[in-house]
């Protein structure tokens, strides 16, 4: 049965790149602009035409992308409660079944990932930014398409002990995390509740180090946080939710 | 002795404090079918959900082949749901590569010969089925896989007459090559029809685990016509042989569980204009089990 997610994956992957491209297409026939000023917390961040545009800044930008494409996929697990019958009769183990799932739809991400980098890239060479290989780039590549995992993950976790609901989940998680982004430098005590429930909220960690300093929505909210630092808890945040996924799953009750 | 292929001893599954299956014990032999009759909410689709392991048993044991579940099992059981489950994107012909994918035993051949038994064409989509060609898909990809277990719930559920009839005939070969047969019927006659023995449950318990001639031959109806209403019937009614006693004008019907010879005779010393005694059929033998508490 899993090649029926891996036809779920490629038909999802199709449409994500379909879409990328013709915002891709819409963005080139754009007059070009000239500098670009990116302002964070504290800092400002300016581009001329033919400085280069940091690869940090374009996998973060495809980390976003990547996390859009998860909301898509990461129910996976939920949705295949509605043909149990015919995936929980097979001669394989479940928890298998719930990995190569897993295995399968990551893959997917990644491709996501990759995709709309290559979309960031062509985008800023198309508008003499071309991309250049910063310091930070690799540490920020793997911090970006772990945004997109964990956020994947995050959705599997939350839906996979349940027969349905993976569509309103997908509907309101982005609103949610959003949302307690936002909120979470309010003071007293929601504040301090929603900081704690930010710590698992994939957006928190999907900010950017650039030569200038940091620029990550953990500044503005006072958690600064090294790239590499939030790499290792994106991807351990990640893995963890898979792997609450997986155990759940096929422990659950049809 | 070889263990029976379907095996459930005091099998129990509660969902808090409602018990929906108590404490049934059933084996079903290698060649032979079972009927799993139950009004509905008696307690079947949630045995079957246990058998298959989507549910865990609160108590009790299941064995399949003398062996708890374990995905290996899947190679030789085949399930066929009451609503039957595809993949809507897929069409009949993907299933069926899906199906020679994951089993060993799938044999294309059966799998052709089945589509056509059913008029199925494997280029048509799942969500273009209808709800008795979806049943005829579920059961074409079962026994695609010459399985030695077969659990159908419902099995001719939205089928024609035609197919219903191909569906027994199905079974019935799959337990004369050796295979053991449970499935769930809310149509008696085709119990009557297919099955070796009959199972019947009521508010979760087994009430009835017997082979249904030996079921026949112990419950008969006494059929009796006065000339004016029905006298008076003394002690009748208490009478532990008889099962439920139905008056109608000058018409009384005694439905008996044994001995039905004397209560025929203590019948007949109430000077009937007629009497006779009738064999039960199995929809009279399920509606006398069901009932038996309101009695």
């Amino acid at each position: 049965m899993e090649y029926v997610e891996f036809l779920r994956v490629r038909r999802t992957l199709l449409w994500y790149s379909g879409i990328l491209a013709l915002i891709v297409l819409v963005i080139l026939t754009l007059p070009q602009v000239g500098t670009i000023n990116v302002h964070g917390a504290g800092s400002s961040t300016r581009f001329a035409p033919g400085a280069g545009a940091p690869l940090s800044a374009l996998a973060t930008l495809a980390g976003f992308f990547a996390a859009i494409y998860a909301t898509i996929v990461g129910a996976s697990l939920n949705r295949e409660s509605e043909t149990r019958d015919l995936s929980w009769t097979k001669p394989l183990s479940r928890t298998l079944l719930a990995v190569r799932y897993m295995l399968l739809d990551l893959a997917g991400v990644l491709v996501a990932f990759s995709v709309a980098l290559g979309g960031a890239a062509i985008v800023a060479t198309y508008m003499h930014f071309p991309p250049v290989f910063d310091p930070q780039a690799g540490t920020q590549l793997v911090l970006a398409f772990g945004v997109g995992a964990m956020w994947y993950g995050l959705l599997q976790a939350l839906t996979c002990a349940f027969r349905s609901g993976a569509r309103a989940m997908n509907g309101i998680l982005w609103p949610v995390a959003l949302a307690i982004g936002g909120l979470s430098h309010l003071p007293g005590p929601l504040g301090a509740v929603l900081r704690l429930v930010d710590l698992i909220n994939p957006l928190h960690y999907l900010g950017m180090t650039t030569s200038d300093g940091p620029m990550s929505a953990e500044q503005t909210l006072g958690y600064p946080m090294p790239a590499d630092e939030r790499a290792l808890i994106v991807w351990c945040l990640a893995l963890g939710f898979c792997a609450i996924a997986v155990y759940v799953w096929p422990r659950r009750e049809a | 002795m070889t263990a029976p292929p379907i095996s459930l001893n005091g099998l129990t599954k509660r969902y808090g404090s409602f018990t929906a299956v108590d404490g049934v014990s059933l084996d079903v032999a290698a060649g032979s079918i079972c009927g799993l009759l139950g009004p509905n909410g008696a307690g079947k689709t949630t045995t079957f959900k246990c058998i298959l392991g989507f549910a865990n048993p609160s108590a009790g044991t299941i064995a399949i082949e003398g062996a708890p579940l374990t995905p290996a099992t899947f190679e030789t059981l085949a399930y066929v749901p009451e609503r039957a489950t595809l993949y809507d994107g897929l069409t009949i012909a993907d299933h069926l590569t899906l199906y020679r994918r994951s089993y060993k035993n799938f044999d294309p051949a059966r799998a052709a010969e089945l589509l056509s038994l059913f008029s199925l064409d494997g280029k048509q989509k799942a969500q273009k089925l209808s709800k008795g060609m979806r049943t005829a898909v579920a059961i074409t990809l079962a026994f695609s896989i010459r399985p030695r277990v077969l659990i159908l719930d419902e099995p001719s559920s939205g089928l024609d007459p035609i197919h219903q009839r191909h569906v027994l005939d199905l079974m019935i070969d799959a337990a004369a090559n050796g295979a053991a047969v449970l499935f769930s019927s809310h149509q008696v006659g085709q119990v009557e029809r297919a099955a070796d023995s009959v199972a019947i449950m009521k508010s979760g318990k087994l009430i009835v685990n017997s082979v249904i001639d030996d079921l026949k031959s112990g419950e008969k109806v006494i059929e009796a016509v006065f000339a004016g209403p029905v006298p008076d019937l003394g002690g009748l009614a208490s009478d532990p042989r008889i099962v439920r006693i139905e008056q109608s004008g000058s018409m009384l019907r005694a439905v008996t569980r044994d001995d039905s010879d004397a209560i025929a005779q203590r019948i007949f010393a109430l000077h009937p204009k007629s009497i006779r005694t009738i064999d039960l059929n199995l929809e009279e033998i399920f509606m006398n089990a069901v009932s038996e508490g309101a009695r």
